[in-house]
């Protein structure tokens, strides 16, 4: 009798345990999906499909948080602060369990899942004309490429992974998600290769010009909304070690704008200069009075800042943008990241030792010590350092931008032996480093025409590798106002004995991404893909190891010896039911 | 048998959540012997061994607002503690109301379980008490406090009577009286705002007072240097006697001539005679910086006598010799810290890195197209002595257009002319990129007084010849 009572008791209480258990899997499962049809009777017309796209965006968006914890708190930029929970402490330092939140994958694939339907209805209303050839290529381009953009980050944070392209009949089948059949992270990469290759749609922009789905709605342009597939394209190609076709992919971007009959356009658009416009470009680091550090130019509404503050209607903020999600006050998802931020809201997150020494350590070229891009990512006060770039004027999911777009280009023509190609990019600019010839009182100025055309750099004009530079009084070239990542953030130059170092300019030019791309999203991405490449556990361990020791964790040793093993370096694909 | 397991765990797992709820500060603050019955008042009546303490707080109505709803605390002595008092606070109700006001703090304080953990706390009379551990100034706790409904009384082996404030000490000591004449003599007259009548406002919002409002005198010893009459903060305050502050006034007198007489050799000897914080003199180290930031030589041999004071501790000494390279120190001027320019120009306030990586502050004025531009600079205060001066300005670095030599000026006030202007003090070349300082000559003051310098451009307006570059001067006194 007493037995029984003691048991009943306990089951009870292992019934509460388990509930509470279940309840909080159901908060994470129930990520709302915005405009959301969610039965395939609903895919009637083009405007279904129209909705469908930017219902699976919307939920898309939802991922933006933990994209950025899981790439940069992992990562040595960006570190925890006093008030962070334990379940991010334990992700900053390499000490997560299968029972902390942001190991789960299952919000990856829970946009997957409807990635899936989504295109399984798309093909149904192709077969049965309710939706042209035409519209259907666009939209099963752009969701198709959506889902390979997901499936990268995975195979990036848990290496194996399961590949599901059909769809699931219900969401219950999430649960038993690591029951699928996994492929290695080489094997994804084929496939999503593979796929992307074979999409009928893969111009630059996802919808052309006059497109249904191209609207101003709340104040915003929707055109850099939509995933960019070359970028896509060329970031599975880098990842995969095929630099030249990286290369070609990445160049189809970079020159997107070269025909383009408005010239502001065609020099400004992703071509990272300083030329100073307040339409069309306006996105260097700017100095009111130059030498002087006080006079820096910092407003979200202009110069270096800008690049996250201005809206998406403007032409300069479209200069430098290819993919970026924007957030405003008056429509939902809320930005997640003014919480994670704000030293005056919950502050989970905030700026290394480790990023700021890295600025400090820069060189201004006009005698001022430090990079001043620091000051314009984050803004330090006695209450703590707060990190702008997600949250001026309302913040935007920024992704995809040319300063990436140059440094992994430059990364690809690095690997594939134009050294200096990439070196140009990251520092100077081309005609600056390509240019042999005269000079009056330090200008270039060609006297001749084969002076003039060593702005162009040397490679033939079907080459990834080709770009204009040229500039005198009678020809400006399409990349003239070329003037490097380092350059249009006031920086010195690196040594010119990079030009002809491989290995070292590629450490040069991931170091430039902390630089210029802090907290974006990149950073473990980026040590992950170098380590692999040059086999090089120590590129990635050390990294974290001085992240960690600089912020004063004892486990720092600890923790580099775990990541010095290539096993450690992905997430569980494992989670607390 | 499976399921016997789980519920083991189960069971385990829900004690340990029980466990958690206590944590360990909880454990440590915890009050165990709390009376809520009744109030400090009351319970002073039932302690046998505090009766003649009970007795003053009655005869000093202390025990009205020991029964009032606050929260006190009261450090009593008993009887035996009592008896070792000066019978003459006891016979006196002024005195004696303030020694029982002494032992009693508004709000609730308990003992510190930290080593050292020092809570300085106000008490009713308005002096503050050191509450260390289980100490009370030198009372030493007995047992442990009795919590009750309105505050803890802890029982104490030592009386407490209230202490001279350091300023009051000075007053009625006889043992430096030059430095206590000196110091009281330091005194500005005031107006009396608070019985001033005032008959309007200005346009800025400040009171127009009757003409002859009364007055009053402020001693500037409270303002310049400290305020020993506060009892919020703690000093070590030293007096010099008579012989010992005529030897170091002396010392000085040749480099402080003023008229003003709170400006004097002797108020650069007073001014550096308090530091903030309690050295006894066991704990006295052979230098201190002054709370005006001067070196203060200590010699353990030259205390006379200590006297532990309510806001600190005053030391007599027979001597204390102060260098003079301390009282007339090496000073720079810095080339950012300007005061006014000349016209209204871009001044760039740089900051740059030095050949050895050292990062500096300093100022340039390029390509301004004016004739002379000034800069203004001051110091107040200089003493009489001859100084070495040198300035350090580097052009031609990184991001400077000024890679050319060019000559800047500096001239200097001079008060004692016929006809007081700034004359040319030194000119000076920079040639680029010069980090090391530059020598320009010598200075002496003609008198006492403030130090106005003016960094003047050459009589040119071009470009690259009228620049001027700043990152400090340095004086360096030539001492005897």
């Amino acid at each position: 009798m007493k037995i029984n009572f003691n048991k009943n008791i306990a089951a009870l209480c292992l019934l509460g345990v388990l509930s509470a258990g279940q309840w909080s899997c159901k908060k994470m499962l129930d990520v709302p999906a915005e405009d959301k049809l969610d039965s395939a009777n609903s895919f009637k017309t083009v405007s279904d499909a129209d909705a469908a796209v930017i219902g699976i965006y919307g939920q898309f968006q939802g991922l933006e948080k933990l994209y950025v914890l899981q790439n940069e708190l992992r990562g040595d930029l960006m570190d925890v602060t006093s008030r962070s929970t334990a379940d991010l402490q334990e992700l900053s330092s390499h000490t997560e369990t299968k029972n902390n939140p942001y190991v789960d994958p299952r919000p990856y694939y829970q946009v997957i899942v409807n990635c899936n339907d989504v295109l399984k209805n798309f093909d149904a209303m192709k077969a049965s004309l309710r939706m042209s050839v035409d519209d259907y290529n666009k939209r099963y381009s752009d969701i198709a490429s959506l889902r390979s953009w997901i499936y990268l980050q995975l195979g990036i944070q848990y290496g194996s992974v399961p590949y599901i392209t059909d769809s699931f009949k219900a969401v219950e089948d999430l649960n038993n998600l690591n029951t699928y059949p996994k492929i290695s992270f080489d094997q994804l990469l084929d496939r999503l290769i593979a796929l992307n290759e074979s999409l009928p749609y893969k111009e630059p922009y996802a919808y052309p010009a006059g497109s249904s789905l191209l609207v101003t709605i709340d104040g915003n342009y929707t055109q850099k909304l939509f995933m960019s597939k070359a970028f896509l394209l060329g970031d599975l190609y880098l990842w995969k070690g095929n630099y030249l076709k990286a290369a070609e992919n990445y160049a189809k971007l970079m020159n997107a704008e070269n025909t383009n009959t408005n010239d502001n356009v065609r020099f400004n658009f992703y071509k990272i200069n300083n030329f100073v416009d307040a339409v069309y470009s306006n996105l260097a680091v700017q100095f009111t009075r130059s030498q002087d550090d006080s006079s820096l130019l910092n407003s979200a509404d202009a110069g270096w800042r800008g690049i996250f503050g201005l809206p998406t209607t403007l032409s300069a903020w479209s200069s430098e943008w290819f993919w970026a999600m924007p957030y405003g006050s008056t429509f939902k998802p809320v930005n997640p990241m003014i919480d994670l931020c704000s030293p005056l809201k919950s502050y989970q997150i905030r700026p290394s030792q480790a990023v700021k020494d890295l600025w400090t350590s820069q060189r201004g070229n006009n005698g001022i010590p430090y990079d001043s891009r620091s000051k314009l990512s984050f803004t330090a006060s006695a209450m703590g350092d707060a990190i702008t770039k997600f949250t001026d004027n309302g913040g935007k999911w920024g992704i995809y931008r040319a300063a990436l777009l140059h440094l992994r280009f430059s990364e690809a023509a690095n690997r594939d032996g134009q050294t200096k190609l990439g070196w140009a990019f990251l520092n100077i600019g081309l005609n600056r480093t390509y240019y042999v010839g005269t000079f009056v009182a330090g200008a270039m100025s060609p006297a001749t025409v084969a002076e003039l055309n060593t702005m162009i750099t040397p490679y033939p004009q079907s080459s990834p590798y080709y770009f204009d530079a040229r500039k005198n009084n009678d020809v400006s070239g399409t990349w003239y106002r070329s003037i490097g990542i380092r350059g249009r953030a006031v920086l010195n130059p690196i040594d010119v004995s990079f030009q002809t170092d491989m290995i070292g300019l590629e450490g040069k030019l991931i170091e430039e991404a902390a630089l210029e791309l802090a907290f974006e999203g990149n950073r473990w991405p980026d040590l992950l893909r170098i380590a692999r490449r040059q086999n090089n556990p120590a590129f990635l361990a050390d990294k974290i190891y001085q992240k960690l020791l600089k912020a004063g964790n004892p486990n720092a040793s600890a923790v580099r010896e775990k990541l010095m093993d290539p096993a450690n370096w992905y997430l569980p694909f494992d989670w607390a039911k | 048998m499976n399921k016997k397991y789980l519920i083991y765990i189960t069971l385990l797992a829900l004690s340990m959540g029980l466990y958690s709820c206590k944590d360990n500060l909880e454990v440590h603050n915890e009050i165990t012997n709390a009376d809520n019955t009744v109030d400090l008042s009351q319970r002073l009546d039932t302690q046998g061994d505090l009766s003649i303490f009970n007795g003053y707080v009655k005869s000093t109505g202390y025990d009205k607002l020991l029964a009032t709803a606050q929260n006190y605390t009261v450090w009593a002595p008993t009887n035996t503690a009592i008896a070792s008092l000066d019978p003459a606070i006891a016979a006196d109700p002024v005195k004696l109301k303030e020694f029982v006001g002494n032992h009693i703090a508004l709000s609730l304080y308990q003992v510190s379980v930290k080593p050292n953990d020092t809570l300085r706390i106000k008490l009713m009379n308005d002096k503050y008490g050191n509450f260390i551990n289980s100490t009370f100034e030198e009372g030493n706790i007995v047992g442990s406090g009795q919590f009750v409904k309105n505050g803890v009384l802890y029982k104490i082996d030592q009386p407490v009577p209230s202490k001279l404030s350091i300023w009051d000490y000075m007053q009625q000591s006889t043992d430096a009286n030059l430095q206590k004449n000196y110091i009281n003599a330091l005194s500005i007259s005031v107006i009396d705002s608070a019985n001033a009548t005032i008959i309007g406002y200005n346009a800025s919002g400040t009171p127009i007072f009757a003409p002859n409002p009364p007055m009053i005198a402020r001693n500037t010893y409270w303002v310049n240097v400290a305020d020993l009459r506060d009892e919020s903060q703690q000093y070590t305050y030293f007096m010099l006697q008579d012989a010992a502050f005529a030897a170091e006034s002396a010392k000085l007198s040749s480099f402080f001539s003023p008229i003003d007489p709170n400006q004097n050799a002797a108020f650069y000897v007073v001014k550096d005679l308090t530091v903030k914080g309690v050295y006894t003199l066991d704990k006295l180290p052979d230098t201190l910086i002054s709370v005006r930031g001067a070196k203060v030589p200590l010699n353990k041999a030259n205390v006379v006598k200590s006297y532990r004071s309510s806001n600190g501790i005053v030391h007599v000494l027979r001597a204390l010799p102060f260098r003079v390279k301390d009282k007339v120190p090496e000073f720079k001027i810095e080339g950012e810290r300007l005061v006014n320019i000349s016209a209204s120009r871009t001044v760039l306030y740089r900051t740059k890195l030095d050949d050895k990586g050292k990062e500096y502050k300093d100022i340039e004025v390029y390509n301004h197209g004016i004739s002379e531009f000034g800069v203004f600079y001051s110091r107040a205060n200089l003493p009489v002595v001859k100084y070495k001066v040198y300035s350090r300005a580097i052009s031609g670095a990184l991001g400077d257009s000024q890679v050319a030599a060019f000559t800047q000026r500096y001239f200097i006030f001079n008060l004692n002319s016929t006809t007081p202007g700034y004359t040319l003090a030194f000119t000076h070349l920079v040639n680029p990129l010069t980090y090391t300082e530059t020598y320009l000559g010598e200075y002496t003051p003609g008198s006492f007084g403030p130090l106005l310098l003016r960094l003047t451009s050459a009589a040119s307006t071009a470009q690259n010849v009228n620049t001027l570059i700043l990152d400090y001067l340095r004086f360096e006194p030539v001492l005897p």
